[in-house]
């Protein structure tokens, strides 16, 4: 085990590339995360993870013409993918997907309206909770984070009808969750 | 245009979608229509809500630690390992390094990894709150039915599941890198062994912690020792 803590210094200064082409993307990345996950922490983690899958790749990121989206799009994938071990693991399931609203500065509102908004924010994040994971990550990247349709098309390699028959389901499936409330 | 014809092209509309005859179109219509202005009026609310959502900043140094935290593991799991236990078997076709982190952080103030080596590893975590420890496996291809195993000393618990102090499981492993999440639980102060196996058949790789209940906000990692 000596080895592998001494490899780990060794390597310290080794990442230069990997942070050059990354950094500029890992705030965009975050964000999504959060729409993802609902939670800063699992944002993190999300983030944290796809940073060490990818860190090998450093000399095939550089050859990515629009980086941006295809880190998006692993984003996704990767957070699909760990939503359905979460699913299949009884140890995960412990944990279960938080629904956190955590605290944010509100500018240029006063407390009966900072109060109104946080009201009608975690009912809408509860709501976006009921989604499955398909949908709540394509609200999350059109509705939320602004992607475009052509944009979704091309990076989840789905035709653009079919987003919009999926996002058209997720939207109404939104509104009667927001209506029952 | 007809009401019907109309709110089922809200959302295209709102997705810029719609041509400039069709938009001329919907615009006559809503001018008239109470309804379906009421309609419009709500979809538009709720995506101009969506788009509004809060996203809290991530937490202070995330980016710099989180690229730190990756360079370092793959420092780990690229790297051919010459410890003995890891040689042959399962252990070299399953673990090539196992990285540990708290979700909060366990490393120092400038995101360096600890790598001082005692014998086992020390993680901290603070009465009555829940940590989210991670392991991470790394595999070099996809493992099915992979035997997981949990044996937690006496003052920690995972949480939702009370009183268990060993938890098995089985699980596949992809290829690449694992992250397993325990929520674990402080009970009393004290300091005990926490051990993990994993492994298939009779070929198992296990790892040991210290848990050791301390003073809220502190935390230390260690070298884990592999056994």
């Amino acid at each position: 085990m000596k080895n592998i803590f001494s490899i780990w210094q060794a390597r310290k200064n080794s990442n230069s590339d990997f942070e050059e082409l990354v950094a500029p993307h890992i705030d965009r990345l975050y964000r999504l995360g959060y729409r993802f996950s609902g939670t800063r922490h699992d944002a993190e983690d999300l983030v944290q993870e796809l940073l060490v899958k990818l860190y090998p790749r450093s000399k095939e990121l550089n050859n990515i013409e629009k980086l941006g989206p295809w880190l998006s799009k692993s984003l996704y994938h990767l957070f699909i993918d760990q939503a359905r071990r979460v699913t299949n693991s009884p140890v995960a399931l412990a944990e279960g997907i938080g629904i956190e609203l955590e605290a944010v500065a509100c500018v240029n509102a006063g407390p009966d309206e900072y109060m109104i908004r946080q009201q009608q924010f975690a009912r809408l994040e509860n709501a976006l909770f009921t989604l499955n994971f398909d949908q709540r990550t394509l609200v999350a990247m059109h509705d939320m984070e602004g992607y475009t349709l052509p944009e979704l098309s091309s990076m989840l390699d789905t035709p653009l009808g079919t987003l919009k028959s999926r996002l058209h389901r997720a939207r109404a499936s939104l509104r009667e969750q927001l209506a029952e409330k | 245009m007809q009401c019907a014809e109309l709110q089922q092209h809200i959302d295209d509309r709102l997705d810029d979608q719609l041509s400039e005859m069709e938009c001329a179109a919907m615009d006559r219509h809503l001018e008239h229509c109470a309804d379906c202005r009421g309609a419009f009026a709500e979809e538009k609310a709720m995506r101009e809500a969506l788009m509004d959502m809060p996203v809290p900043d991530a937490s202070i140094g995330f980016a710099a630690r989180a690229l730190r935290r990756a360079a370092a593991a793959n420092a780990v799991s690229h790297h051919p390992v010459r410890n003995r236990a890891f040689m042959g078997g399962f252990a070299a076709a399953l673990v090539a390094g196992i990285v540990l982190w708290f979700v909060s952080g366990v490393v120092g103030p400038n995101g360096e990894l600890a790598t001082s080596q005692p014998q086992l590893a020390e993680l901290s975590i603070s009465l009555y709150e829940t940590r989210r420890v991670k392991l991470s496996f790394n595999t070099p291809e996809n493992m099915e039915k992979v035997r997981v195993s949990l044996v937690l000393p006496e003052h920690v618990e995972l949480e939702g599941y009370p009183g268990r102090k060993q938890i098995a499981w089985f699980t596949k492993l992809h290829k690449g890198s694992n992250v397993l999440t325990l929520p674990l639980s402080a009970l009393r102060s004290d300091k005990g062994i926490f051990t993990v196996k994993i492994g298939t058949g009779e070929e198992q790789e296990t790892m040991q912690f210290y848990l050791n209940v301390a003073k809220p906000g502190f935390s230390t990692l260690e070298a884990p020792k592999s056994a």
